[in-house]
């Protein structure tokens, strides 16, 4: 029988998967689609058939990428363009004026290279920065936006400081040169902002994804059908699982729910172990710098919510999913372990390769080898299968 | 049906045109392009709006999500004043080709 809503939700991730991921375009994609169909129905297309016709319409992923990608390479909107240049002006004011201030006042020759090396490189972080934020991966970026917030909101205790000293409540005399340090560096965490504000997100892809005035999150759903996941040929029976594989499984089937989705993928399997990751898998996930945040926001910005839809049936696994699953009995199996642990489903979602957790992980960084050598590592102590009999 | 050249040339003033006329979205605008080119005018559904968002990124239109009559959201596109402005500039140069097959062919309909 044919879902509609399914069958869109699975076009959203196809193109997503083929580099159109961002939600506004998606969204808006999505309503010509729908608009279409009806159009077509009411013509006396059959359902099947007008989503077809109308999919086909709107055209390849790769092809609407490259439209929007030499969109993202066109002009920038006016405002863009002056924050861009208030951005370098003022760090070009930066550089003048506390340069100036170094060769003006009297001090040491030291002192005085001191703060001129300091202030040139400042200037030159700040010139660059703009270019390195771009090239960040997600994870790294997330990082950075941390630490940005953090500095952030001590950049006002510089200036009060200063202004105390000028009313003579406090004394701290530290010399020209290193006030003028601290002014700039002051003025480079704000500048910092800035320029993490003026990243660039226009891609449909890579970029980021829309400017965040553009972006908006995707709101959970809350199921309105009961959870059940279909087990089923989903593990291997002849080998001994882990109850936390199985609870993992159970809150992939959460967040497929949650999702409104009505089958349960790699990206859920993923979301479901790394929620209940913890012990020898936790440490693992740390020593990979996974981030959990940061994968679940990856997914979410590939798949998207749907309505809930209310089913009866037990929902089940997508093919991709069952691979990762056989591929983590293998594991299980080639390791020597006597049971499948929660680290021998997230090496199987790895090396499944094609499905969205293999991607996000991939896309974070994630390599399957590495993984592999981190949980033998870490497993060193786990019975063998041979003990294990 | 038109040159594919021709389509795309006549893309942005056929869209600056439509809008001159009040708010619309891609799919009416779609629709209407080809109610009155006789079906001869049929853009690539997808093709439409990346045309849509640079147009929004030069300034000449903007966007805003409302709610369609069947209660699904739509994301609307308006003229702004630099959009009237690129209209006329574009209409003039449209006018001018007009004018010239008008006088090379002698043809009313032109």
């Amino acid at each position: 029988m044919f879902n509609l809503n399914q069958a869109i939700a699975d076009w959203r991730r196809h193109m997503a998967a083929g580099g159109v991921d961002s939600h506004e375009v998606l969204d808006e994609l999505e309503g010509h689609i729908r608009d279409e169909i009806e159009r077509q129905m009411r013509l006396g297309t059959n359902e099947q058939q007008a989503y077809q016709t109308a999919v086909a319409r709107i055209g390849l992923p790769s092809t609407l990428k490259a439209e929007f990608a030499k969109l993202a390479k066109g002009n920038r909107p006016p405002r863009w363009m002056f924050f861009r240049t208030f951005y370098f002006a003022s760090v070009a004011c930066m550089l003048l004026i506390n340069t100036w201030t170094l060769l003006e006042y009297e001090m040491s020759p030291l002192e005085r290279l001191f703060g001129v090396c300091a202030v040139a490189l400042i200037c030159m972080y700040l010139v660059g920065v703009p270019y390195l934020l771009n090239s960040l991966s997600p994870a790294l970026s997330s990082r950075f936006a941390k630490v940005i917030k953090l500095t952030s909101s001590l950049v006002w205790v510089w200036p009060i400081w200063a202004l105390l000293e000028a009313e003579h409540i406090v004394h701290l005399e530290i010399g020209i040169a290193p006030t003028t340090v601290l002014w700039c560096l002051d003025a480079a965490v704000v500048l910092t902002a800035l320029a993490y504000g003026l990243k660039d997100r226009s891609l449909p892809n890579g970029g980021g994804g829309p400017p965040p005035s553009f972006q908006r999150r995707p709101q959970p759903i809350p199921p309105t059908r009961p959870c059940r996941p279909e087990f089923a040929g989903s593990l291997s029976r002849s080998q001994a699982v882990d109850p936390i594989v199985q609870e993992s499984l159970e809150a992939a089937c959460g967040e497929a729910s949650r999702l409104g989705h009505d089958f349960i993928g790699t990206e859920h399997v993923l979301l479901g172990l790394l929620k209940l990751a913890k012990g020898s898998f936790a440490n693992v996930l740390r020593t990979m710098n996974v981030d959990r945040e940061v994968v679940r926001m990856e997914i979410e910005r590939v798949v998207w919510p749907v309505a809930a839809q209310t089913a009866t049936a037990a929902i089940p696994f997508t093919p991709r999913a069952r691979k990762a699953m056989r591929l983590a009995a293998r594991e299980a199996t080639v390791l020597k372990h006597a049971s499948i642990g929660a680290e021998h489903l997230f090496l199987g979602l790895l090396l499944e390769g094609g499905g969205v957790g293999a991607r996000v992980l991939k896309k974070l960084g994630i390599q399957s080898e590495k993984a592999r050598q981190e949980i033998v590592s870490e497993l060193r102590a786990r019975p063998s299968l041979l003990e294990g009999q | 049906m038109l040159a594919k050249e021709l389509v795309a040339a006549s893309t942005e003033p056929l869209i600056l045109s439509l809008l001159s006329e009040g708010e619309s979205y891609g799919y009416a605008l779609m629709q209407e392009v080809k109610r009155l080119s006789g079906d001869k005018i049929e853009w690539t559904d997808g093709m439409l709006y990346p045309v849509l968002h640079r147009m929004e990124r030069e300034g000449w239109i903007v966007s805003r999500w409302g709610e369609a009559e069947n209660g699904r959201k739509r994301k609307y596109y308006s003229l702004k004043k630099d959009g009237r402005k690129a209209l006329q500039d574009q209409r003039e140069q449209w006018v001018t080709v007009s004018k010239v097959f008008k006088r090379l062919w002698k043809e009313q309909y032109v």
